[in-house]
Formats: C-alpha cells, sequence, structure tokens
C-alpha cells in the first residue's frame, strides 16, 4: 500500500513537473492514469477496487470534477484489471500493453461520459471528445508506457539470459 | 445468518465493487453543496503542502526561460510605459471635458499561484491570498490579458480560483465590436464557444469581452477572441462560434483578484441563497 502510494505520489511529481514540457499541441500523457493501471494489474481485486476508490476519491476532492466521478471509474477499473493479477498472460509484454490501452480508453470514456450527464452537454459530443481529447492522449500515453515497459522488459530479458547460460 | 455471510465471503469482491460504485453513485446525486465545499477545502488543506512543492519544483524549471521573456518585455514595457502615461493624462481630461464619471471602480489584490493540481483534468489553480486579504467567493480573477475565472472557495491564507476551463462555468460576454450578448461555454476546456443568434454580426477576430450581466464579473474584462464560425445550415436559430481565450491558463504565474466593491454584494448573496435553496 504504502510502495503503491509513493508510485502514485512520483507520477504526480513527474505529472505536474516535467510532463508539461513535452506537451504537443497541448496533449500531454497521463501519468498518473497509467501508473494507477499498472498499480491494479499487480495487486488484486479487493485491493484495486478499494485502491482506486480511495484515490478516486482523492482526485476528485482535490480536482473540479465532480465527487465520485473519479472514485467510481477507478474502482471500476481496479476491479477489472485485479482479476488479471497472478495471470501468466500479465507477464507478455503485448498483452500488457493491450489491457493498458483498452482500460485507458474505457476509463476516460467512462469519466467523459459522467463529465455529459452531470453538465448537460449533449451527448453527441462524446464522439468529439473522443477524437479531439481521448485518442491523442491515449496514445501519447501509450507511447511514453511502451518505452519505459520496453525497456524494463528488454533489461529483464538480458539479465535471465545472462544468468542461464554462465 | 451462517449461509449468508458464507456467501457474502465467498463473494467478497463483488460485495467491495458494489459497496464503492454505491458510494460513489450517491456522491454523484448528492447536491449537498456545503458539504461539498467543507470536503474540498479540507483536502486543499491537507494536499496544499505537496502541490506547493511540485509547483516550486517546476517553477524552478521554468526560471531561465521566464527571466529571458521578462527581459524582453521589460525592455517593451518600458517603451510603452511612456506612450500609455501621456495617453493615460490625455484620457482623464477628456472624461473631465465630456462630464464622464468611472461608474465601476474595484480594487486588486495581488496574488500569485502557489499550487495547481497535476492531474490531467483540472481546472483550478491555489492562490497565495485568503479571507485576511479581503478575498472571497465569487470574486472575479484576472490578469493583464484578461480574464482567468473566480474564486470559488477561500480559506484563511489561501483560496480556490476556478478557471474558464471548468465544464460548469458560463461567462455572460458581449463583442467589443458589434455589442452582440452571449454566453461563453465550454466542454471541459478543449473548445470554448458560444451560440449566437444565427444573424448576428460576428466575424473572425472580433474581441470578446465581459458584459457583466451575470452579476459575477463586471463589464469589460477583456476575454477571449473569435477564432472560427460554425454555421450550421440544419440549426435555422444559432450559429456555434469557436473561440479563443487571452489568457493561457497554462502559463500562469501573478493574477489579481478583483475585490469588488458593494455594487455586487447583492449578487453574492443572492448566489449564497441559491445555494441555500438547494440544500
Amino acid at each position: 500500500m504504502i510502495r503503491d502510494l509513493l508510485y502514485i505520489l512520483s507520477a504526480m511529481v513527474v505529472q505536474g513537473v516535467f510532463i508539461p514540457l513535452v506537451n504537443v499541441y497541448t496533449h500531454t500523457p497521463d501519468i498518473i492514469f497509467i501508473t494507477l493501471l499498472y498499480i491494479y494489474l499487480r495487486n488484486s481485486v479487493i485491493y484495486g477496487t478499494l485502491f482506486g476508490f480511495i484515490i478516486g476519491l482523492f482526485i476528485d476532492l482535490n480536482t473540479s470534477s465532480y465527487l465520485g466521478q473519479s472514485a467510481l471509474v477507478y474502482s471500476l477499473l481496479g476491479f477489472s484489471l485485479g482479476w488479471f493479477n497472478g495471470k501468466k498472460m500479465q507477464l507478455d509484454y503485448f498483452v500488457k500493453l493491450i489491457i493498458i490501452t483498452v482500460s485507458f480508453f474505457v476509463g476516460n470514456f467512462l469519466f467523459y461520459v459522467i463529465d455529459i450527464l452531470k453538465s448537460s452537454l449533449p451527448i453527441s459530443s462524446i464522439g468529439e471528445i473522443i477524437v479531439v481529447d481521448i485518442l491523442p492522449r491515449l496514445l501519447y500515453s501509450i507511447l511514453i508506457f511502451s518505452l519505459v515497459e520496453g525497456i524494463v522488459f528488454s533489461v529483464k530479458n538480458s539479465t535471465f539470459s545472462r544468468h542461464r547460460y554462465y | 445468518m451462517h449461509l449468508i455471510l458464507r456467501f457474502v465471503k465467498s463473494k467478497k469482491e463483488f460485495f467491495i465493487l458494489l459497496l464503492t460504485i454505491t458510494l460513489s453513485v450517491t456522491m454523484l446525486l448528492s447536491d449537498a453543496v456545503e458539504e461539498k465545499a467543507t470536503a474540498n477545502n479540507l483536502s486543499i488543506s491537507i494536499f496544499y503542502p505537496f502541490q506547493f512543492v511540485t509547483t516550486q519544483i517546476k517553477n524552478f524549471t521554468d526560471l531561465i526561460e521566464e527571466n529571458q521573456q521578462l527581459r524582453e518585455e521589460n525592455a517593451y514595457l518600458s517603451t510603452r510605459c511612456g506612450i500609455l502615461e501621456n495617453a493615460a493624462v490625455e484620457n482623464r481630461r477628456m472624461r473631465e471635458l465630456i462630464g464622464f464619471k468611472d461608474k465601476f471602480t474595484f480594487n486588486l489584490e495581488a496574488a500569485e499561484i502557489t499550487a495547481r493540481d497535476p492531474f490531467i483534468h483540472s481546472r483550478h489553480v491555489v492562490i497565495n491570498v485568503g479571507k485576511k486579504d479581503g478575498v472571497f467567493p465569487y470574486m472575479p480573477v484576472m490578469n493583464k490579458d484578461g480574464l482567468i475565472g473566480k474564486v470559488t472557495s477561500s480559506l484563511e491564507g489561501i483560496a480556490l480560483v476556478q478557471l474558464l476551463s471548468a465544464p460548469n462555468e458560463r461567462v455572460s460576454i458581449r463583442t467589443k465590436e458589434s455589442n452582440e450578448i452571449g454566453i461563453l461555454e465550454n466542454n471541459g476546456g478543449r473548445e470554448y464557444f458560444i451560440n449566437f443568434g444565427r444573424y448576428a454580426d460576428i466575424r473572425r477576430g472580433d474581441t470578446l469581452i465581459t458584459s457583466g450581466l451575470g452579476g459575477i464579473y463586471p463589464p469589460g474584462i477583456y476575454t477571449a477572441f473569435v477564432d472560427t464560425i460554425v454555421e450550421n445550415k440544419s440549426d435555422p436559430l444559432f450559429k456555434k462560434v469557436l473561440v479563443t481565450p487571452f489568457v493561457n491558463s497554462n502559463k500562469l504565474n501573478e493574477v489579481f483578484v478583483a475585490k469588488m466593491n458593494s455594487r455586487w454584494t447583492a449578487f453574492r448573496n443572492e448566489l449564497s441563497d441559491i445555494e441555500i435553496g438547494y440544500k
């Protein structure tokens, strides 16, 4: 729990300090969300649900999002991704990438659906939001994630090979 | 009882999910404005030191770039200052001549942005003035470029400013050129727009200033300029006008809080009454 909170705090520092420097046409990767998804994959269903709920509530209280909005989305994602914990497929780089990509999209989609329902914007604007906001951020976030994860994965593999042959 | 407990134990993942969903949905549907504000204030107070440190680190990284910009701006402004001083003297003289009086005056409280949350969906900043400086909710916040937002909650030494990019933020504006009045809206800060009547006289590049009709913002504050006019043939009544705010909320450092005089207190009281009425 403490370790995961430290991960999230570090992600917040990176998001707040360094990420604005790498914005592309005002789009920035969402490091906090990616870190959260990564934590979900490494933990149980109950832990993911509760951790997601607490972090979501904390975010709702500290931002202008509606109270319960992030809590609902993050606990649902924590619950869903918790089922992948301990599965062999979790170790596969590409499977992990697909899971993170889908979850990122679904999470943001749900977030904006609540946003639209609460702020009485037309539901048709969700299509525009997907194209203009969610997809660019998703692509950028996944690019950053795949680079970091790819480096970690290759380092792990090379270490494993050395141990095997020598 | 034993059976029920065993069932709950065997399906505890689903029960915990059900509990978190119920809590979240209850919070989403709740209209307890006062409680939400208290919870927000409490959370901001706890989280403030962390936000402060993050912002200070970011400020440090921006320092060199900012220094260069300030040097250039300083040279430009000192030239402009001389011209404007002359213009101000002339303006005062002209006003006296035509008997024009300042209809609206307010004090500006300078403030610095001390924290901004790092979340993607953030739509507020924290400033280093609060109740002890006479800063209270619903006071407009601006800088030299134009309107930034309004104070939504105020503690003793800090205040929370809701930016124009907040989804529930609406500003009554008018075009400087043709006096057309509209409501500036946005969809979560991605796009700023106004639905004007189909035959409204709006042109690309028109300047938008606050109309003063909303009761919160005083008239005449520069807000945005017209970027694109979307002519939707299927809508016979309105045309959507996309605008760009003058202030880039990602590059804010110093701001001014307009401490409104008693003329606006009535509006504030009215707004508080509305909030109480909701409960």
